[in-house]
């Protein structure tokens, strides 16, 4: 039986609010005499769920030093102002919580601990909200897709090596198999594979560009990027054609997902749950002249449910607006522009 | 609020674990490894392997490093002045660290490959994990992984032997796949009842 108990109470049931300040205390039954270093209060948020589990927000109270205890109860008041995010989550792939700690530090024996969620919604500063260690960085510079140079210079140099690594083995396994050599297919096979592949990186690199010598560069216009739930977006593609343009059609899509990676190195894996999907076909079969200037709007509704956006190391809750324009006869147009829902 | 209190746990069991969480509640289905031996533990992706070497690296009190993320390509770990090592991933080793590893004493390593080849000369035990488990050893997996996210006492999920038995006809040695089908389950689960081959058969295996 362990010498001492620990519980953690609260002084009013949550759920807490950001800026909130929450009262409780930490109670030790105590059944033989123990010596400690220390009584310390962890806070910290944790995710779980499919993703490799990550933490932050970490702070630590010592609630009574070096001591001992004879058998009884004693009682450790604290209170702390509830932290303005990363919000309590709870969906499927990924979950946000918020964790309270109590941790007895005995020398040379098992520590006893005890800990409890800390259910935290937002509070009256919700654009301030924490939304994720990796929330900034990312969300002040990332680039659309396609966007700059920089992406299309990467793909051609990934398809370029994939096609010339699959020449080099399909011509050994097409030599192999020409004197008879059966053991020539696999890398002959595989040798096409990779030119295929290759092949294939390299179009999906420079397929913007090829489109952009039909219907110029399309600017997307979306607002607003940081929006919340209830609320909604308007998105407008303005176009200016250097050639006549037979359009299939103009699709935007509203696309909202949990993505998460469990593992590492050669393990690594990305697991994807969709969140909220809309697509709106915003024209279709429309021959386009060189001389107009046309555009096309649409707008999202953004669900009243929407989950807010958060960046973690390893899980995301994220948003974005994709743009597809179907060109007859020619390369196709796409781009993403991610957008963040906040708490209202 | 407070997660997967209705099924009287603090997560869903099977979800991804910390190295220390699969460390702790780790089945083995080897024997840790003699001091002074070499074991190769071969086994393709999923199968548990990476789990055994955890738990054999806290047995001995071994450093653990894995070949495929070892910056330039070259293990780290200080060779020459360890007694025992575990190595994951030592198909993707650099030759010259196979070869130095192959000198430390005790020596585990993890593989998709039979590497006894080139540990120069030295003796090697193999280990497989790529048969599947028999439907006792899941079952202790499963219950251990319930048992680590329990939230308090009193009746918790579990699984019926029809259960237990459909998700080894359907997924065999493969252990992340069960994991990842255990979790839609207990995603879905209303309360702390046993999970059966219909809850499974729901569009999920």
């Amino acid at each position: 039986m362990a010498k001492c108990d620990l519980r953690i109470v609260f002084a009013t049931p949550g759920p807490f609010h950001a800026g909130e300040i929450v009262r409780g205390e930490v109670t030790a039954d105590v059944y033989e005499s123990v010596s400690f270093n220390k009584l310390t209060l962890h806070r910290e948020w944790r995710t779980h769920g499919r993703g490799n589990k990550t933490t932050g927000g970490a702070t630590s109270t010592v609630l009574a030093p070096a001591g001992e205890w004879s058998p009884g109860a004693y009682r450790f008041p604290f209170e702390f102002q509830v932290p303005n995010g990363p919000f309590t989550y709870r969906g499927n792939l990924l979950n946000v919580d918020w964790y309270l700690r109590a941790e007895l530090d005995v020398p040379w024996a098992f520590d006893p601990k005890n800990e409890i969620e800390i259910p935290v919604l937002p509070g009256p500063s919700p654009e301030l909200a924490d939304r994720g260690p990796e929330f900034a960085a990312h969300y002040a510079t990332v680039r659309r897709k396609g966007g700059g140079s920089g992406g299309m210079i990467a793909g051609l140099a990934v398809g370029t090596i994939f096609a010339g690594v699959g020449s080099v083995m399909a011509i050994i396994g097409v030599t192999s198999l020409a004197v008879g050599k059966f053991d020539g297919f696999c890398p002959g096979s595989m040798g096409l594979i990779f030119v295929v592949t290759g092949a294939g990186a390299g179009y999906m690199a420079i397929r913007n560009r090829l489109a952009q010598r039909r219907i110029g560069r399309p600017e997307v216009s979306i607002g607003p990027r940081d929006v919340a739930p209830g609320g909604a977006i308007d998105v407008r593609i303005q176009l200016q054609p250097a050639a006549v343009v037979e359009l299939a059609s103009v699709k935007v899509t509203l696309l909202g997902e949990e993505v998460v990676v469990s593992g590492s190195g050669t393990n690594k894996t990305t697991h994807r749950h969709t969140l909220h999907e809309t697509a709106l076909v915003l024209a279709s079969d429309r021959t386009l002249s060189p001389h107009e200037l046309p555009h096309f709007d649409g707008r999202f509704d953004i669900p009243a449910s929407a989950p807010w956006t958060f960046k973690a190391s390893s899980n995301e809750v994220k948003w974005r607006v994709t743009v597809h324009l179907d060109i007859r006869g020619w390369p196709d147009w796409s781009d993403e522009h991610p957008i963040v829902v906040r708490p209202a | 609020m407070i997660p997967f209190a209705h099924l009287n746990l603090r997560f869903n069991p099977f979800g991804e674990l910390t190295e220390s969480e699969r460390t702790r509640i780790a089945v083995l289905r080897a024997a840790p490894p003699a001091v002074g031996s070499c074991v190769q533990v071969i086994a393709g992706c999923g199968r548990g392997k990476t789990a055994h070497l955890f738990a054999f690296a806290e047995l001995l009190g071994a450093p653990y490093e894995r070949a495929d993320v070892t910056p330039g390509g070259r293990l780290i770990s200080p060779l020459a002045s360890l007694a025992a090592f575990v190595l994951d991933e030592a198909q993707l080793a650099d030759r010259r660290d196979l070869v130095a590893a192959a000198r430390v004493e005790t020596l585990v390593l993890g593989t998709h490959d039979d590497l006894s080849g080139r540990l120069g000369g030295r003796e090697v035990r193999t280990v497989r994990l790529d048969e599947p488990p028999s439907i006792d050893v899941l079952a202790e997996i499963v219950r251990r992984r319930i048992e680590h996210a329990r939230r308090a006492e009193g009746p918790v999920p579990s699984l019926s032997a029809g259960a237990l038995a459909l998700l080894l006809s359907k997924h065999g040695s493969d252990l992340r796949a069960v994991e990842g089908t255990l979790y839609g389950a207990f995603q879905r689960l209303a309360g702390p009842v046993a999970v059966t081959e219909k809850d499974l058969s729901n569009g999920e295996v």
